[in-house]
């Protein structure tokens, strides 16, 4: 296998099943910082190390956005209602 | 509104977009961007000097007015290059121009105070290093009087942190970051995994759930916030742990910022023992990077010191950077596994990939080793006499200089976006915990680079 065709498997979209494109998960970085106090003192929403990770907002869970998941519901559906700070 | 009702936060996968919206990858635009302007202007006999200006050493204010007003131009094209700089990654990052420029005059004007107040000639004797008084008055400025929150668009202190980084592998020869790797590495991974599975079994006996106490165990372990974050990620942790980990990771690494310089300086450590005590058991970056160049800085003015300042920061940056920053991946693919396989399960599903090594390597270290790399190779063909006569003023020193400006900005943004009132709750159990690996790193940490490899990091670079 190429060297090219690895990296382009590596930063390949997930497939469909993913969390990505649910409508429960999020991973933006504001978001991720909101919902994290302190996150940008030593670190950042932007980092690296952060990968695809985001929230599950249906299971309260923090997570790789690359998992799959029995529940997942399209994004194109309306946004959920959620207590979570803002 | 709450984040999550926001439709515009709904989730992307990173791909190749990765190369402009994360920060890493701006570190090393930015940082081999000022190392190639560097190695350009001195290949043709010129210099970055008269950008990379700091204020003069002084004893009278008068004196300190006359290098100001002197180098007025110097400090004003400074800080448009900065602020042009940053302003540029921000913005694409997602900032507002509006909010950032703002916050960075700010931050500039307060690194310029730091920096006067560290050449004051008195400066050492009244303990006022420039990291540890930016961190201070950072923290008195957000915790005591406060800041509008809009204005953390200019304190991103990973971004500075990591670009000052990348502007410190210009100064490491590379064939120091061959030679010292793997000793530093063997070092960090004892510690880390002594720490990780100490603090992870004592979570585990106190009753916590074993995705907090891995998260845990990989902020104290393993690279801090940054670490906690991955770790918890990558296990599926509970929406609420990672930011209780945040919390214990924020406390002990604030507390030793001054505790380790200040324990090394009372058993007159030399500068590389130090270092390596600092990279081995400081929890983040940053904050290591503000107790290593403080004590560094101590070096040839406090006596029975020995060492040089850049051997505090050396040492540091192969212990924590190289030693231990750069396996989060693997602890990260590791653990994904153990915790879909041996743990709990949890609603989603999907096993964790060999990609996920790359996909969470803190990208800007590649950038720490490319600036090593140019700058070794272009500098290769000058004697020692020549290299120290030509290349370190021309070359090095305004890069080192720049660089120095990075950490302050980085050293006043922890402060100032280090809202004690705001972070999460620990609890009794994981701060117990955390604080019993702390004490195991710390001890570990000591022996190890004070006795088992004390000759080694006393000597390094020499």
């Amino acid at each position: 296998m190429s060297l090219l065709r690895a990296l382009r498997e590596h930063w390949a979209a997930p497939a469909g099943a993913a969390c990505f494109g649910c409508r429960h998960f999020v991973n933006e970085w504001r978001a991720i910082e909101a919902a994290m106090p302190g996150l940008a003192s030593l670190s950042s929403g932007h980092a690296s190390v952060r990968a695809d990770d985001g929230l599950c907002l249906k299971h309260a869970i923090y997570l790789n956005g690359r998992r799959a998941c029995a529940e997942r519901e399209p994004a194109s559906a309306p946004p959920p209602e959620c207590d979570a700070p803002g | 509104m709450s984040v999550e009702s926001r439709a515009d936060l709904r989730a992307v996968p990173t791909g190749w977009r990765e190369l402009w919206t994360r920060e890493d990858w701006w570190a090393i635009w930015l940082g081999l961007g000022i190392v190639l302007a560097s190695l350009i202007l001195f290949e043709s006999g010129a210099s970055l000097r008269w950008l990379a200006v700091l204020p003069a050493k002084w004893s009278s204010i008068s004196q300190l007015g006359a290098d100001l007003a002197a180098n007025a131009l110097r400090y004003i094209g400074q800080f448009a290059f900065w602020l042009v700089a940053f302003a540029i990654a921000l913005t694409t990052l997602g900032f507002k121009a509006r909010e950032f420029a703002p916050a960075f005059v700010f931050l500039y004007l307060a690194a310029l105070v730091v920096f006067c107040v560290g050449q004051w000639d008195q400066a050492s004797y009244y303990n006022l290093e420039p990291p540890l008084i930016a961190l201070i008055a950072g923290l008195v400025i957000s915790n005591l009087i406060g800041l509008p929150r809009w204005l953390d668009a200019g304190f991103r202190v990973e971004f500075y942190i990591k670009t000052g980084i990348v502007l410190l592998g210009a100064t490491v020869p590379f064939t120091l970051v061959l030679l010292a790797g793997p000793i530093a590495i063997l070092q960090a991974s004892i510690v880390s995994i002594v720490t990780f599975l100490v603090i992870y079994f004592a979570g585990v006996k106190m009753g916590l759930d074993r995705r907090l106490a891995a998260t845990l165990g990989a902020g104290g372990a393993v690279c801090g916030v940054s670490g906690a974050i991955a770790i918890a990620g990558a296990v599926g942790a509970k929406r609420e742990d990672a930011p209780i980990a945040i919390t214990a990771v924020i406390l002990w690494a604030i507390v030793m910022i001054f505790v380790l310089p200040l324990a090394s300086r009372a058993l007159a450590l030399p500068t590389g023992v130090a270092g390596a005590w600092i990279g081995t058991s400081e929890f983040a970056d940053a904050a290591g990077y503000a107790a290593a160049t403080a004590y560094g800085a101590l070096a040839g003015k406090v006596e029975g010191i020995a060492g040089t300042s850049d051997q505090a920061t050396l040492a540091f940056t192969l212990m924590k950077v190289v030693g231990r920053d750069v396996w989060i991946g693997i602890w990260a693919f590791v653990l994904a596994i153990v915790a879909t396989t041996r743990w709990d399960q949890r609603p989603a599903g999907g096993g964790p990939d060999a990609g996920e090594i790359w996909r969470r390597f803190p990208k800007f270290v590649i950038g720490f080793v490319l600036a090593s790399i140019l700058v070794t190779a272009a500098t290769a063909k000058l004697s020692f006499a020549d290299f120290n006569k030509i290349a370190n003023p021309g070359l090095i020193g305004p890069i080192k200089d720049l660089r120095t400006w990075a950490f302050i900005f980085c050293f006043l943004s922890i402060g100032l976006t280090t809202r004690f009132a705001e972070l999460a709750t620990a609890g009794r159990k994981p701060l117990g915990a955390f604080t019993i690996g702390v004490a195991v790193n710390v001890a570990l940490g000591f022996a190890l680079s004070a006795y088992v490899f004390a000759s080694y990091w006393a000597n390094l670079g020499k």
